[in-house]
């Protein structure tokens, strides 16, 4: 079933989720798709616990090659990584109370507020240069949705009118609590929307961010993150959540990727041959989160599977196609 | 003028009159089959006479170098080895690595051919310009390491030795041409041509650099290539850790490691096979190509011996196809198959055809009795005893060495059941099962040399997630994915490149390389074009060896029998409708004849 006949209905459970799409819709994003546009939809991302200023640096150098939208780094890079920057167009993303976010209200807003005046002031270059990722205390989400709305709050507030993107952790909430972490963050006066930490029980899948795009309409950016590593994704990701073309562009729709030189360099491949690639069948349950519930928790889990069990693509999980 | 990428000259030696001369590389020749792969089936396509024996004098065997050899360029150290194979009667291109081809390069000649055929066993030296016949009547019978050691201490250490050893001098139809010992142009038997034309070796060095047109702009599409390699997850990570026999867990995992001559897809004791047993237990060292910066090759050591590999497909093809679970054996039987210079995917398959003969007692009683007393026991699968002792007996081409020695097909139709033979027009099929990997199939029943994963090496998405994953059971939209691997793998032979850079790179890479080496604007469509003529002339040789539509097909097992268990189980092959979309993509007509309007769009007319 594709997007265009997928119901707004969430609690449909005969709906099959979106895992397919009409190949020459796939077309005709591919082909308005320059380099240089998916370049200016990237930030370039990492966050591994031993990364180090040479894998910074080298970050920056693609940004700077190959026209990335921004770097995002764990805080700590905050002493280096507006220096690198300087005199570029290319902005700076740090993920704040990565990646669990439990931390008090406080303390993220003591963090954002701290982040944003060293970056100008090492930068020295005025607002609009910084973004943060903050990530949401998903288990008072679960039972109190003020609570959630009063931590957007206080980060956008310290943020300066810099550009907040909310993590909501798609993987951890079900579809109506997606929808609603979502509304939540848009009422707070968060800018963008953002699935994943990429550490989560699930990435970047384009039946999530379909649903955050719904939830928060066209003037709100969608993040899509985790598990991102090669172009067809990022085109069915786009199908997902920027099916407008006016929507793809970096306020709009953007995508979080540890592998951005492989999605440049795959492409480069579906652009020489967009039907080829487009009518070649995509495994749906790799992009699928009914089929990933390894580490869901247990309420999630168990809807999830459920509709998978119901599945027609079920033989690809029988047969660990992937 | 000379264009980049190119020395501008062709070195063609007549083995029969002793004679070299020195022709100028003609200009179109370079621009429209690129070099390499391409420019060998141009000079074989024009030159070679129809229908001949392959291994009569009037074959020729064309040693190719591409554009980007000697260049830098990341994994550009590959050459192409073009002939008509004695194995198939097709046309054979087979290509190798490690340092010889840069070498051939570097001796001011793009390509050699070589025709006729010596009174007496000789080499080719070739210093630079320079070029000499030399006696190898000391040399014959030698094995490729002991040829190796010998002619590099006789010329120069400096030199690189491409070789036969006795499998090639004996007429196995699919002897290999080994290089720095190890390194093997190997399938489909150049080996036995060259043996044959009673050419032990060709020995290369040279001073001569590869012109390059534009040596800013090269730089930087060299450096952009080497930096999507470096990063991109097979490349960096995967090939590197455990060389290409991380493959067995991946592809038994898939329920598609062909076991026991294709009878099944999955082999329980694949882990103790595995890339990461080998590891373990064998590994010495990396091993890498001139300008690799992924290292592959496995540098190993077993009780006894030691040597390079064994490689994923070598593993497979002397292991759980013959049923054989003992890594050492494999590894032993590897180094035969090295040393006596033949081709281990031939060599597996056409044992484990055999082993099925064995057991279905389709062989005839003295055929037993005389492996019965060779082998010193029987020939069922899982004995790696035997399979150790039959790469001796193909490698000397004696006893049941000699049957097995013709391949599988010849074998299994010896004894009336040719439906054994686990190939595609007559070359064993590799380490991959069609049906649990379609496209492979298809790729399969349409390459140009016969049964190969090389010509379109579908793996990276139906298996591995490069560029993408796409469902490997299904026949829709298969026929177009293999259409653009072939015509781009035909690219990548033919520009001097390692096919693993497929795994990274796109058709952008490579037009940028050779379009900033040649110094001539260049478009991926335009290069792919070029891919494109390249496979049309292959067909076209052989359809004019008298290969038709009914040779584009799979061994029936693949349509009749599902396998019984792993996580391809039930599944079975229908070519028929790939195929027919496949002839249409190409333009070719029902037959798989490309229509006149293709020819003339390929400037084949």
């Amino acid at each position: 079933m594709n997007a265009k006949a997928f119901p707004l209905t969430l609690d449909d459970e005969s709906r099959v989720p979106l895992v397919e799409f009409p190949p020459q819709d796939l077309v005709e994003i591919i082909k308005e798709l320059t380099l240089e546009k998916v370049a200016g939809l990237i930030d370039v991302t990492d966050l591994k616990a031993d990364s180090q200023e040479p894998k910074v640096r080298k970050m920056v150098n693609w940004a700077l090659d190959y026209g990335f939208y921004a770097i995002c780094v764990n805080p700590v890079e905050v002493d280096l990584l507006p220096r690198l920057l300087k005199g570029s167009p290319v902005k700076e993303s740090y993920v704040l109370d990565f990646p669990l976010g439990k931390s008090s209200i406080q303390s993220k807003s003591r963090q954002a507020a701290e982040i944003v005046e060293m970056s100008r002031d090492l930068r020295g270059e005025g607002p609009g240069k910084v973004e943060l990722d903050m990530v949401i205390n998903v288990g008072r989400f679960k039972r109190d949705r003020n609570y959630t709305g009063e931590e957007i709050e206080a980060v956008v507030q310290a943020a300066q009118g810099e550009l907040v993107k909310v993590i909501i952790r798609s993987g951890e909430l079900t579809e109506e609590e997606i929808v609603e972490a979502c509304q939540v963050a848009k009422e707070a006066g968060a800018h963008f929307v953002k699935n994943s930490t990429g550490m989560d029980a699930l990435g970047a899948t384009p039946e999530h961010i379909w649903l955050m795009r719904e939830a928060v309409g066209p003037d709100r950016g969608v993040k899509a993150a985790g598990g991102i590593r090669e172009a067809m994704t990022v085109v069915r990701l786009i199908y997902a959540g920027a099916k407008e073309p006016e929507l793809r562009e970096p306020l709009r729709f953007r995508i979080g990727t540890s592998s951005p030189l492989n999605i440049l360099a795959t492409m480069n491949w579906i652009r020489l041959n967009p039907q080829a690639w487009a009518e070649a069948k995509v495994i749906p349950c790799t992009i699928c989160p009914h089929s990933q519930t390894a580490k869901q928790r247990r309420e999630v889990r168990e809807i999830y599977m459920k509709k998978c069990r119901l599945c027609p693509y079920r033989r690809h999980r029988k047969d660990k196609d992937f | 003028m000379v264009r980049g990428g190119f020395h501008g000259k062709i070195l063609r030696v007549d083995l029969s009159q002793k004679q070299v001369s020195v022709e100028t590389l003609e200009d179109n020749l370079a621009r429209d089959y690129i070099g390499g792969r391409g420019l060998g089936s141009a000079i074989l396509w024009d030159e070679l006479p129809p229908k001949i024996d392959p291994l009569s004098p009037r074959n020729k065997l064309i040693l190719a170098t591409g554009p980007l050899n000697g260049t830098g360029a990341a994994l550009s150290s590959r050459y192409e080895m073009v002939t008509k194979s004695p194995l198939t009667n097709t046309i054979l291109s087979t290509n190798s690595g490690g340092r010889f081809p840069i070498a051939l390069k570097s001796t001011g000649f793009d390509a050699l051919v070589i025709e006729g055929v010596a009174k007496n066993p000789c080499y080719l030296w070739v210093d630079d310009q320079k070029v000499e016949f030399r006696d190898a009547s000391p040399l014959w019978g030698l094995n490729s390491h002991q040829t190796t050691d010998r002619l590099l201490k006789e010329r120069s250490p400096q030199a690189a030795v491409a070789c036969i050893g006795p499998a090639g001098e004996k007429g196995v139809l699919f002897a290999s041409v080994m290089n720095e010992k190890d390194r093997a142009a190997g399938r489909g038997g150049a080996g036995c041509v060259m043996g044959a034309k009673k050419l032990k070796a060709v020995v290369v060095q040279g001073s001569h650099k590869t012109p390059i047109a534009d040596p800013e702009g090269f730089q930087e599409a060299r450096k952009n290539a080497l930096t999507i390699l470096s990063e991109a997850p097979i490349t960096k990570n995967a090939l590197k850790e455990y060389g290409t026999a991380v493959l067995i867990n991946i592809i038994n995992e898939y329920g598609a490691l062909p076991t026991r001559n294709f009878q099944e897809g999955y082999f329980p004791d694949a882990d103790s096979v595995s890339g990461e047993t080998l590891k373990e237990l064998l590994y010495e060292r990396s091993v890498a190509c001139a300008t690799c910066s992924v290292a592959c090759g496995r540098a190993t050591r077993t009780t006894d011996r030691s040597g390079e590999g064994p490689e994923y497909e070598t593993i497979w093809a002397l292991g759980p196809t013959c049923g054989v679970k003992d890594l050492e054996v494999i590894a032993e039987a590897n180094y035969n198959c090295n040393e006596l210079g033949f081709d281990t995917i031939s060599a597996g398959n056409t044992i484990a055809c055999a082993m099925e003969l064995w057991e279905r007692g389709y062989l005839d009683k003295a055929t037993q009795d005389i492996i019965r007393e060779e082998l010193g026991g029987d020939l069922r699968f899982g004995n790696g005893e035997a399979v150790l002792k039959c790469t001796e007996l193909i490698g000397r081409n004696e006893g049941f060495g000699k049957y097995l020695a013709q391949g599988s097909f010849r074998l299994a139709s010896r004894f009336g059941h040719p439906e054994l033979s686990m190939s595609v027009k007559g070359l064993e099929l590799p380490a991959y099962d069609p049906r649990g990997f379609r496209a492979m199939g298809l790729a399969y029943a349409t390459s140009n040399r016969g049964g190969c994963h090389l010509r379109a090496y579908l793996i990276g998405p139906e298996a591995l997630a490069a560029p993408y994953a796409v469902d490997r059971f299904t026949s829709e939209g298969k026929a177009p994915l293999v259409k653009l691997y072939q015509d781009l793998s035909a690219v990548i032979d033919s520009l001097g490149l390692c096919i693993f850079t497929i795994f990274a790179l796109n058709p952008d890479h490579y037009a940028s390389l050779l379009s900033t080496v040649t110094g001539e604007p260049l478009e991926a469509r335009q290069l792919l074009k070029m891919g494109e003529r390249i496979w049309n002339l292959e067909r076209l040789f052989n359809l004019r060896e008298g290969f038709t539509k009914q040779d584009d097909r799979l061994p029936p097992r693949f349509s009749q029998e599902t396998l019984p268990r792993g996580h391809s189980k039930n599944q079975v092959v229908d070519l028929a409708p790939m195929l027919e979309e496949y002839y249409r993509l190409r333009g070719w007509d029902k037959d798989g004849v490309p229509t006149e309007e293709k020819l003339k769009e390929l400037g084949l007319e």
